[in-house]
This record gives structure tokens, C-alpha cells and sequence, in this order.
């Protein structure tokens, strides 16, 4: 597949989780294309659906609505209508193939029990790959995520969290994938590891030609890493665009409020940093708004927010704002001069 | 609190009916035909085929069960004993009130016993006290309750002669079964209670109580006991089931007319409706009570309180 | 101070290994081990160890206090008590093995299965389990054996099936939380099938509580059985059995207590060595305790 070209497509995704007699809509109609070869990254806050994004894309979660498609097959549908698009076992193996997760907690993603070899040989013996051929490739692999071949025979208590990452990357790349989603893969790593597993993240992608996806809430990292940002907020998509231009001129209040709280290292520019600070905290999304579900925290927000929500609109080319008053909001800026300050 | 209370108490229905259907069916299967076993052996086929139909013993498994229920949920009605040919439920409540004397007392003493010596232990953690109460419990969660039942017999009846060797007459004929019933709470309670207190003693809390310059007592008495109650709780609601299963054991050493030996009796003289009855009515009685500890839990967490009236 | 002296010996170390690290410092546990052991192996040799035969009477010797040739005694047919303690030891150790087995594997395959699907199938065996649950397990053993007759083989599933839902419900719990490990979604990320997940990761991750509890579970059951038996309606005699060996004995508790004391004593040694070997494996297996 050449880069550039769609990998994977979200249709309409929603996923409801029931909480009591109540909905908890953690994602709410998510419309999404990942391209061939590049990092996209999955912003917002704790809470706001991205970590469900990760899993309904990589079939750990089935969604209640809507569908994925990977390389024009449909892959994840809800489960009532996997027969209706004929979805078999052996095609289902095949995308768990191509799509791997490397997740958040490093100290937990590895069985106590398995020793790392077990771990990493694992996923070859169930796909049946480099038969014959497992060892070596295993210690190709621990070479490649910065691992002695001793680190084979030990067991996952032995490693420090940021080892035991390595692992983890070791095992996902194991049986080739071609999506990798990392799901905050650094932020439960100490400062000092963090950047260490970004860069060999990001060397792996030059390397085996990876698409990744990039889920975190560190927005600095992911100003690093990513070639395109999706910024969340409570199971819908605010603002969608290509990294330079998303952190340049961010057209969403939300992602303007978000991105004012990124500190910035230069002392003089950082005394000068105004933050957006928003009213209230993130709504439950058991009783979300109706309409834009940004409403109840936006100083903009009038009665055609709380009724319809806005649709994802393509602003200039690749960038994509779901907000009905971007005009008023522009205005108002300018005629401020800066952004609203509490 | 009422509406959990009704709730629960409509949840003891399917399990009253699971434990009658079991114990129906196991007897229903157990070799023997009780006609026979009611009427003697010498009684002519015919008669015995008369009593059959009567008895409602020639209807499919199904109609004899629905049958039982209804005469028990309607009428309490545990059906007739062969033996005796007394209605089943007169025989268990003639027995009950010792087995209730019994297992209630063995019940408190073992409380009010293994929750001091818990937290003697605790407090003392690591010193000479707290060993002797750690060996001592261990010993006796070691302790066969009926040999020590006959060696105590030994000891105080046989040869000290201070107390009688059976029933449950006045308080000196209490203290033998009861100590035997409840040896083994008293030591699986010390246990629970102390580690219950150890965690708790480790909490920030307490530390913060302490660190207020409350005195030891009241921090053990306030803050500790308190919410190391819970898990203590459930083991005491828990230990009233074996207390009752134990009850047969102590029954039959210290011959005291129980619901236990009732049942042991019933069983040697293959006297069926009266197992059946005992073993139903004792599992009701253990529903009862650990409803009581249910709502007793609510009344000391309040966190409970909430998220159980609400779900 | 412990913690040093942990930091100095050797990383590379399987998880048996700091089991039994941990285990080996419990020096009251590995008195339990040891016993228990002894005790089994006294049981397994006994036709090697006793100088009688359990069964063999001889009524001119009966009521023979304990003395050089009969160590405890002999009983009322002249029985030699040492033997029929050493054989008796086979039962009671038969019943505690193979029911705590029998309930474990049936409970722990139930526990599994509730565990890992949830929903409907949850909800249906865990009503069952409160079923049973609800009758006090001695008595659910009484009423088995009622039903079946007295004999060993019932004896051992009386117990069996009354025990049953404590390890489904620790099983199950145990499941529960080990799901949520993201070991788990990560195997079937890879596309493990749902069989190897259950066997590879959840049911050897879970299994320390289960294993703890089957322990005390063989104490229970060998004082269960010897309760039985002592009530008889267990194991009946002539078969040499520590409970009916005393409810034998307590017929003549007056003149000749040391017939009473030694099967007694007999019990009370087993299930104190299980205790221990409990307690300790408790303490080793605890993940509160580990790292």
C-alpha cells in the first residue's frame, strides 16, 4: 500500500456503555480516516473516549453503532451485524494481525507468568510466522527495541517499567502489523524514560514504515511525533487537522483552551503565555448534551448549540472544526486581541 | 433501607425453593421405598399399593415436588413423620429451642471472645501476648470439636466431677457444649479480627488520630474496632451455618434432644420427611440470619448504605 | 534491613522461585509441609511400618493400655490401636485429597466459565452456588449421604459437591479481576483464541487464592469426614478410621481413655500441619507481599 493512501476508515462510530439503567455514550458518532504511513494523534482530556477510539479500532471493543473499514473490508461492526457483512473467524485473525495495540500500564500488558521470549513467540506461533525461525527473529526483535538477548529468560517482574515497554513494542511489532496504536504508551514511564521510547517509537515507524496511532494527553509529545492531530472532547471530534497547522492556528475554542495550557520552555514567552481557563468540569458523559457537546463549558455557546450539534465542516484543506460560530469567534477575537482571560 | 430489606427478602424465595428442590431430589432417590419403611414389613401388596396412591407416591416427580412446596410455603406443612407419624414440623420445633439455645450463646461467646482476644493480639502485635493467642487460636482451629468435647467430658465429669456430662440444663450444663460449639469461631474470629486490625491500624487515619494525641483506647475503640468491624462481621454470619453444622456434632456427645441429632436419629432410622424438614428449615434459619448481618453491615458503613438502597 | 539483603541475591528468578523463597523463611510452614508429608508417606508404607494387621482380633488381648509391644494400646477386639491409627490415616487422607480435587476442579471450571463470559451464564451458576451455598455444608454432606448411604466413595463426593462453591466463587472473583489486566486484552490483540487465553493467562494468574484455600479445604474436609464418620454415617467399622475409632472409644471413655486420645490426637496433627502449610502458602503467594 502506498503512503498516503486510506488504511482505515470510521464510519459513524458509537459506542454506549450501560451504567445502571443510564447510557454512557463514551463515543458518539466518530467519522475518521487514517492514512497509509502516517502518525495521527488522539488529543483531549481524560474521559473524553480516545482510549475507546484505540480499542473499538483494534477489535477489542465491538461498537453499537457504525463501522470500521480497513482497506475497503469491513472489519468491526457491532456484533449483531457481523454475519450480515459476513465477517469470518479467519478474517478476523487476519486484521488482529495487521493491527496492534501497545497500551498504557506497562507493568500489567505482560503475563507474570511468561517469561519475555514466551511473550514475544506467542503471537508468531498463533499467525504461524517465521516457522522455524521464531528464535532468531525473537532476538532480532530485541535488538531492534533496545534489548540484550539475556533479557530473554527473565521473567516481567524483572524489568523496569520502561523495559518492560520495550517488550511490549517488541511483542506488537512481532507479527508485523501495519497499524500500530499506542495507547498513551509513555505516561505511566518516569520523565526521564518518557523520550527515550518516543524516539525509538518514532525511529521503528521510519524504519518498518508504520502507520501509527498515536493516543495521548501529553500535547507536546504529540506536537513531536505526529503528522495530524484529532482533538476529542467527551466522545465527539472538536477539530481535526495537520499537526503544524493545528498548533499554529487552532480555529476551535476547545483546542485553544487545551493548547493554552501546554507551558511553553522559553521563561520570557512563557510569562507572557495567556490561558484559557474554561468554566466547570467535563460534564459526565453518562448525561452529555443533546447538542454540541462542547456547549455547557463554551463562552459562545447560545440556543442552536444546546439543540443541534455541529457537523465536522473542512475549513481549508485537512482541516476539519465541528462548531457553528467559528465567524463569531474569530470576530470577537480580533476585537479583543487576545483570547478570553479569566 | 426498607425497600433493600423487601428486596432481599423476596431474594431468599428462589433459594428457599433451589434448597427444597435439592434435598427433595436427593431423598427422592434414596434407595428404599417408604411405604415400607412407614407401614412395616408385613403388610399385604395390596395395602401397601393403597397407601401408595394415597400418598400421592405414584404421581410423576414433577407433581410430588409442586405438591411438597405448596403444603410447605401454604401450610408449613413438612409432611409426617414415618416413625413417629407426628407432623415433621412439630418434631423440629419441639427440638429447636435447644439447638437455638445452643448455637445463639456459642454464637455470642464466640463474638464477644474472638473479637477481645483479636484485638489483645493486634494491639500487642509481635509481643509474648500476641503469640500465645496466635498459638492458641491455630490450635484451636486445629481442634476436632467432638474429641474435644469427650476429652473435656473427661476431664471436668469423669474426673474432676464439677460438671454434668450431657444436657443443657442451667448454666453449668451450658458451659461444655457451648465452649465445644464454639472453640472453633472463638479461634477462626481471633484470626480474622486480627489481621483485620493490623490493616487497619496501618492507615493513614489512625495515624492522624494518634498523631491528634487521642489516647490509645479511644483510637482503638473509635477509629479501629469500628472499621475493622466489616469483614469481621461477615465472618460471624458466615460461622453461624457451621455453628449449626457443628451443633450435630456437639448434640450427640453431650445428648441434648437438638435438631442435630434429630436428624442424625432420622437418618439411622431412614425416617425421610424429617430429614428432608430439618435440613430445609436449617437452611432458611442461615438465610435469616445472614440477612440480619446484611442489614446490620448497612447500619455500620454508610457507604454501603448508599450504593446498595440505590442499585 | 530485609529489603538489603533482597537486593543482593540474584535477579534472574522464576516466580516458583520467589515462592519459594519467601515460603522456605515460614519455618513453622515447612514444619507443616514436613509432617504432612510424613504422615503421607506413614500412610502410603503403613504395611511396612505397623507390626499387626488393622483388622486382626484377638479378644484376649483386648483393652491392653499402652506398653512396648501395642504403643497406644489396643481396643475393645484387641486391635492394635497404633495400627489401626496408621492405617486410618489412608481414609481420612483419601477423602481430604480427592474431595478437595473433585470440588476444585468442578468449582474451578464453573468459577471460570462465570467468571470469563459473564451475563447470563454468571448469573445462573452463581444462583445455583448461593443455593447451596444457603445449606451448611456439613449438613449438605449429612443429606448426601442419607441419600447415597455410607461409604467412602459418597462420603467423598458429599463433601465434594458441598464445597464446590467456594472455589467457583474464588475462582470467579479471582477471573474477575485478572481480565481487567491488560495482559489479557493484549493476548487477544495477538488473536490468541478465547481456550488458550483461559488457559495460558487467566487460570495461571489466578490460581494462588485457589490454591490457598484448597489447603485449609483438605482440613475441612478430613475433620468433616472424621465428624461423619464419629456421628456414622461415614466410613463404618471394622474399617479402621479416626472418627469411628472414637466414636468407638467413647463408649469406654471411663476405664480406657487412651483409646479415645490417639485418634484424636491423630486429627488434630494432620489438620494443625495443614493449618500451618496453609497459613504459610497464604503468606507466600501473596502479591500484596511481592515486588
Amino acid at each position: 500500500m502506498k503512503t498516503g493512501e486510506v488504511l482505515v476508515e470510521l464510519n459513524d462510530i458509537c459506542e454506549y456503555f450501560s451504567v445502571g439503567k443510564k447510557k454512557l455514550k463514551a463515543l458518539d458518532g466518530i467519522n475518521l480516516v487514517i492514512h497509509s504511513g502516517e502518525v495521527l494523534g488522539i488529543v483531549g482530556e481524560s474521559g473524553c473516549g480516545k482510549s475507546t477510539l484505540g480499542r473499538v479500532i483494534s477489535r477489542i471493543y465491538h461498537p453499537t453503532k457504525g463501522q470500521v473499514v480497513y482497506k475497503g473490508m469491513v472489519s468491526n461492526v457491532p456484533r449483531r451485524e457481523e454475519k450480515e457483512h459476513r465477517l469470518t473467524e479467519k478474517q478476523k485473525k487476519e486484521y488482529c494481525k495487521n493491527v496492534q495495540v501497545i497500551f498504557q500500564d506497562p507493568y500489567s500488558s505482560l503475563n507474570p507468568r511468561h517469561t519475555t521470549r514466551k511473550s514475544i513467540i506467542r503471537g508468531m506461533e498463533v499467525h504461524n510466522l517465521y516457522p522455524g525461525h521464531q528464535e532468531e527473529r525473537m532476538k532480532e526483535l530485541l535488538q531492534m527495541v533496545g534489548l540484550p538477548e539475556s533479557a530473554a529468560d527473565r521473567y516481567p517482574h524483572e524489568f523496569s517499567g520502561g523495559q518492560r515497554q520495550r517488550i511490549c513494542i517488541a511483542r506488537a511489532l512481532s507479527i508485523e502489523p501495519e497499524l500500530l496504536i499506542c495507547d498513551e504508551p509513555i505516561s505511566a514511564l518516569d520523565v526521564s524514560i518518557q523520550s527515550q521510547i518516543v524516539n525509538l517509537l518514532i525511529s521503528l515507524k521510519e524504519r518498518l514504515g508504520l502507520t501509527m496511532v498515536f493516543i495521548s494527553h501529553d500535547l507536546s509529545v504529540v506536537k513531536y511525533i505526529c503528522d495530524r492531530v484529532v482533538v476529542m472532547y467527551l466522545g465527539t471530534v472538536m477539530e481535526v487537522a495537520d499537526s503544524q497547522e493545528l498548533y499554529r492556528n487552532p480555529l476551535h475554542f476547545y483546542t485553544k483552551a487545551l493548547l493554552s495550557a501546554v507551558p511553553i520552555a522559553d521563561p520570557e514567552v512563557e510569562k507572557k503565555r495567556h490561558r484559557i481557563l474554561l468554566n466547570g468540569d467535563i460534564p459526565s458523559p453518562v448525561d452529555a448534551p443533546k447538542g454540541c457537546t462542547f456547549c455547557s463549558r463554551c463562552p459562545y455557546a447560545d440556543a442552536l448549540c444546546e439543540k443541534e450539534r455541529p457537523a465536522l465542516k473542512e475549513v481549508s484543506p485537512g482541516h476539519l472544526v465541528s462548531c457553528h460560530h467559528l465567524d463569531r469567534i474569530e470576530k470577537e477575537e480580533t476585537k479583543e486581541g487576545a483570547y478570553v482571560t479569566v | 433501607m426498607l425497600r433493600y430489606s423487601i428486596k432481599r427478602l423476596l431474594q431468599l424465595i428462589p433459594v428457599a425453593l433451589g434448597v427444597s428442590l435439592i434435598v427433595f431430589t436427593l431423598l427422592h432417590i434414596s434407595p428404599g421405598d417408604p411405604v415400607k419403611l412407614m407401614m412395616g414389613e408385613n403388610v399385604s401388596q395390596e395395602v401397601l399399593e393403597r397407601t401408595r396412591e394415597a400418598m400421592g407416591l405414584n404421581d410423576p416427580f414433577v407433581v410430588q415436588y409442586l405438591n411438597y412446596i405448596k403444603d410447605v410455603f401454604l401450610h408449613f406443612d413438612l409432611g409426617e413423620s414415618y416413625a413417629t407419624k407426628q407432623p415433621v414440623i412439630e418434631e423440629i420445633l419441639k427440638c429447636f429451642p435447644s439447638t437455638l439455645k445452643l448455637t445463639l450463646v456459642s454464637m455470642a461467646v464466640a463474638t464477644v471472645g474472638g473479637i477481645l482476644l483479636g484485638v489483645l493480639s493486634a494491639v500487642n502485635q509481635n509481643k509474648g501476648i500476641d503469640s500465645v493467642i496466635n498459638v492458641l487460636a491455630l490450635l484451636g482451629i486445629s481442634f476436632p470439636s467432638f474429641w474435644l468435647g469427650l476429652l473435656l467430658i473427661l476431664l471436668f465429669s469423669v474426673q474432676l466431677g464439677w460438671l454434668p456430662s450431657s444436657g443443657l440444663e442451667g448454666w453449668k450444663g451450658m458451659i461444655l457444649p457451648c465452649t465445644v460449639l464454639s472453640l472453633q469461631s472463638i479461634a477462626s474470629l481471633t484470626r480474622m479480627t486480627r489481621s483485620s486490625m493490623l490493616d487497619v491500624i496501618r492507615q493513614d487515619y489512625v495515624r492522624t488520630a494518634k498523631a491528634k494525641g487521642l489516647s490509645a483506647a479511644a483510637v482503638i475503640f473509635f477509629h479501629e474496632i469500628k472499621n475493622a468491624l466489616i469483614p469481621i462481621i461477615t465472618t460471624i454470619g458466615m460461622d453461624f451455618g457451621s455453628l449449626l453444622g457443628g451443633a450435630v456434632l456437639c448434640e450427640t456427645i453431650f445428648s441434648i434432644q437438638g435438631i442435630g441429632r434429630l436428624m442424625v436419629d432420622s437418618i439411622k432410622r431412614r425416617d425421610y420427611p424429617v430429614v428432608q424438614g430439618c435440613v430445609i428449615f436449617i437452611a432458611l434459619a442461615c438465610c435469616l440470619v445472614n440477612l440480619a448481618v446484611d442489614l446490620l453491615y448497612m447500619v455500620i458503613d454508610p457507604k454501603l448504605k448508599k450504593t446498595k438502597t440505590e442499585g | 534491613m530485609q529489603k538489603r539483603k533482597k537486593e543482593k541475591e540474584p535477579e534472574k528468578q522464576s516466580q516458583f522461585q520467589i515462592f519459594w523463597r519467601m515460603f522456605r523463611k515460614n519455618k513453622l510452614a515447612v514444619a507443616g509441609l514436613v509432617v504432612l508429608l510424613l504422615i503421607i508417606l506413614a500412610a502410603i508404607f503403613a504395611d511396612f511400618i505397623t507390626p499387626y494387621y488393622p483388622e486382626e482380633q484377638n479378644l484376649a488381648g483386648a483393652f491392653i493400655s499402652p506398653n512396648a509391644s501395642h504403643w497406644f494400646g489396643t481396643d475393645e477386639f484387641g486391635r492394635d490401636i497404633y495400627t489401626r491409627v496408621i492405617y486410618g490415616a489412608r481414609q481420612s487422607l483419601v477423602i481430604g485429597f480427592g474431595a478437595v480435587a473433585l470440588a476444585m476442579v468442578i468449582g474451578c471450571v464453573l468459577g471460570l466459565i462465570s467468571g470469563y463470559y459473564g451475563g447470563a451464564v454468571d448469573a445462573f451458576l452463581m444462583r445455583i452456588m448461593d443455593i447451596i451455598m444457603a445449606i451448611p455444608s456439613m449438613l449438605f454432606a449429612i443429606a448426601i449421604v442419607a441419600a447415597l448411604g455410607s461409604n467412602l466413595r459418597n462420603l467423598l463426593i458429599a463433601i465434594a459437591l458441598s464445597k464446590i462453591p467456594n472455589y467457583a466463587r474464588i475462582m470467579r472473583a479471582s477471573v474477575m479481576s485478572v481480565k481487567q489486566m491488560e495482559y489479557v486484552t493484549s493476548a487477544k490483540v495477538l488473536g490468541v483464541s478465547n481456550l488458550r487465553v483461559i488457559l495460558g493467562d487467566i487460570l495461571p494468574n489466578s490460581f494462588s487464592p485457589i490454591i490457598v484455600q484448597a489447603t485449609l479445604g483438605v482440613a475441612f474436609s478430613i475433620l468433616t469426614a472424621a465428624g461423619m464418620s464419629f456421628l456414622g454415617l461415614g466410613i463404618q467399622p471394622p474399617t479402621p478410621e479416626w472418627g469411628n475409632m472414637i466414636s468407638t472409644a467413647k463408649n469406654y471413655i471411663r476405664e480406657f481413655p487412651y483409646m479415645t486420645i490417639f485418634p484424636g490426637a491423630a486429627i488434630m496433627v494432620t489438620i494443625l500441619a495443614l493449618n500451618l502449610l496453609g497459613d504459610g502458602l497464604r503468606d507466600a503467594l501473596d502479591p500484596k507481599l511481592r515486588y
